[in-house]
């Protein structure tokens, strides 16, 4: 209703702007302005910058893919198991299977990829991406990331379902956002399963993606954090340096249209 | 989000008065709106809002017993954060007993006690709690309580928040505390009920064998130089050991960080 109201009014306004520059290039002579059509300016799209921002001393957050989706997707719960797409990013900060997966799903609106480095604490500890929503899909939209914490085993940190149709043209979110576990590997921390840079020079295996499930606890929660070899667990490559406390990073979410 | 069934025959009647072409229609319509209206004004129970609360447990291996959720007038608090626990929160802190706490309700006070009909797992959601209070209502006050085991005084809280007066879904993420109660030395009492050292087992603490969680070590001697604080406080969370060491408790498995839980208001 509203939007064919002021398409009227643009073009009663259009048609007089029309007639004026008619009236004004016929006394004006030769030098009369190009008549341009006006364009219909209404925005049919929502625009969202989404910048996440790592706040630890000493996890990497691993590149981010932010995802627009209605509630007929969810990337995450506490208490529910893993997807292996969640799994692959939280052993080993690869996106490429949620890519895959998102590409095939109808419930996914649209998705943005940052930069293919991860986030490092200190200077470079800041991605931004732009999501573009269709107006038409603004009232079921919900914005969802996941990113691992590079020196765990399965440690990751992301948001599930974020509203985004709450948030009006320049306003703006800031997000807390936590560590969690994923409950697809058992939290060794050794140099062997731990893929991030604290393990660099251990000579250890590193590995990232396992599709072997040995966790203790098989669902997604809070992350207890890492004990780390300075506080009493023998098999840990870690060290007091890469220890954490929520939350861990923060996501701004801005509309800007 | 649904409305009493007391708001619904309003809304009802509300919209045939909109709809109402003729104006002496719409005389009888709003005095029949009237008389709905002060029929709810005599009804104390549709006066008061419904309250919906469930509960996340947010933690890798952290069990929360049986809760207690209530809503109850600002002269309640279950505890001051920095002052010592009442005997009445010990109870809950270390034996995971809502019994006592329950006789400190002030009158008129409304309470739903273990809604989630036992202790609510790692990674469980609670059954929904439903009870009474809110805007309109003398119970202002939300609070909920439940101890965390394996812990030696640990307790979750939600401790007397303001009950949101405008309808609503609200979510709240909550914080582990320790009531001061207890020397936190991490090793397996002797015998439950408060004043007792050491941290009680219960049963959903075994193994799918029905034995002991093979990480939890009975014979641990704990941490002989923990005492007690003497004040609730912010939780510092369980140290843990790796195999025979001090604590009772493997430190991969039961540390958490804050928050613990997630709770879910609802004010209709």
């Amino acid at each position: 209703m509203t939007i064919s109201h002021s398409y009227k009014v643009r073009g009663a306004l259009s048609a007089l702007t029309l007639s004026m520059t008619a009236l004004i290039s016929g006394c004006g002579g030769d030098n009369a302005p190009a008549v341009v059509p006006p364009v219909d300016m209404t925005p049919t799209t929502a625009v969202f910058e989404v910048t996440l921002v790592n706040l630890t001393a000493g996890q990497p957050i691993s590149p981010l893919l932010a995802i627009v989706h209605n509630d007929s997707f969810s990337l995450f719960k506490e208490g529910d198991v893993a997807s292996t797409a969640i799994e692959y990013i939280a052993e080993s900060g690869n996106t490429a299977p949620l890519a895959t997966l998102i590409a095939d799903s109808k419930s996914v609106i649209t998705s943005a990829a940052g930069a293919a480095m991860p986030l490092l604490p200190g200077t470079s500890n800041m991605v931004k991406v732009t999501l573009t929503v269709p107006l038409a899909n603004l009232a079921t939209s919900r914005l969802s990331f996941a990113s691992m914490l590079g020196n765990t085993n399965d440690g990751f940190t992301g948001v599930s379902g974020e509203m985004l149709s709450n948030l009006t043209v320049n306003a703006n979110r800031n997000i807390d956002l936590l560590a969690y576990d994923a409950g697809t590997e058992a939290n060794t921390e050794s140099a062997n399963t731990v893929p991030g840079p604290a393990t660099a020079s251990s000579g250890g295996k590193r590995e990232a993606f396992n599709p072997m499930r040995d966790d203790i606890i098989s669902t997604i929660h809070v992350h207890p954090g890492i004990v780390s070899k300075d506080d009493g667990l023998p098999t840990s490559a870690l060290t007091q340096a890469q220890r954490w406390d929520n939350p861990v990073a923060t996501l701004m979410i801005r509309r800007t249209q | 989000m649904t409305t009493s069934i007391f708001s619904k025959q309003v809304f009802k009647l509300n919209k045939k008065f909109l709809a109402a072409p003729n104006p002496s229609f719409k005389k009888v319509a709003l005095s029949a709106l009237l008389a709905s209206a002060s029929f709810i004004a005599f009804q104390p129970a549709a006066q008061a809002s419904d309250l919906t609360v469930t509960v996340t447990n947010l933690t890798r291996a952290t069990w929360f017993t049986p809760f207690l959720v209530t809503a109850h007038p600002a002269s309640f608090k279950a505890f001051t954060l920095g002052s010592a626990s009442s005997v009445e929160l010990q109870n809950i802190a270390e034996a995971g007993n809502i019994d006592p706490i329950q006789a400190l309700l002030p009158a008129g006070s409304t309470k739903s006690v273990n809604p989630n009909n036992g202790p609510l797992k790692p990674g469980g959601t609670s059954i929904t709690a439903s009870l009474q209070g809110g805007a309109g209502t003398s119970n202002s006050q939300l609070s909920l309580l439940s101890m965390l085991v394996p812990t030696n005084d640990g307790f979750m809280a939600l401790n007397a928040i303001d009950i949101p007066t405008t309808p609503g879904t609200y979510v709240y993420e909550v914080k582990a505390y320790d009531a001061g109660t207890e020397a936190n030395d991490e090793k397996k009492a002797a015998a439950g009920g408060i004043n007792q050292p050491g941290m009680i087992f219960p049963p959903f603490l075994n193994d799918a064998s029905g034995k002991l969680s093979a990480d939890i070590n009975p014979n641990a001697p704990g941490f002989s130089n923990a005492s007690k604080e003497g004040f609730v406080h912010i939780h510092r969370g369980i140290l843990g050991s790796a195999a025979s060491g001090s604590s009772a408790l493997d430190n991969t498995t039961y540390r958490w960080l804050n928050p613990i839980a997630r709770v879910v208001l609802t004010v209709k």
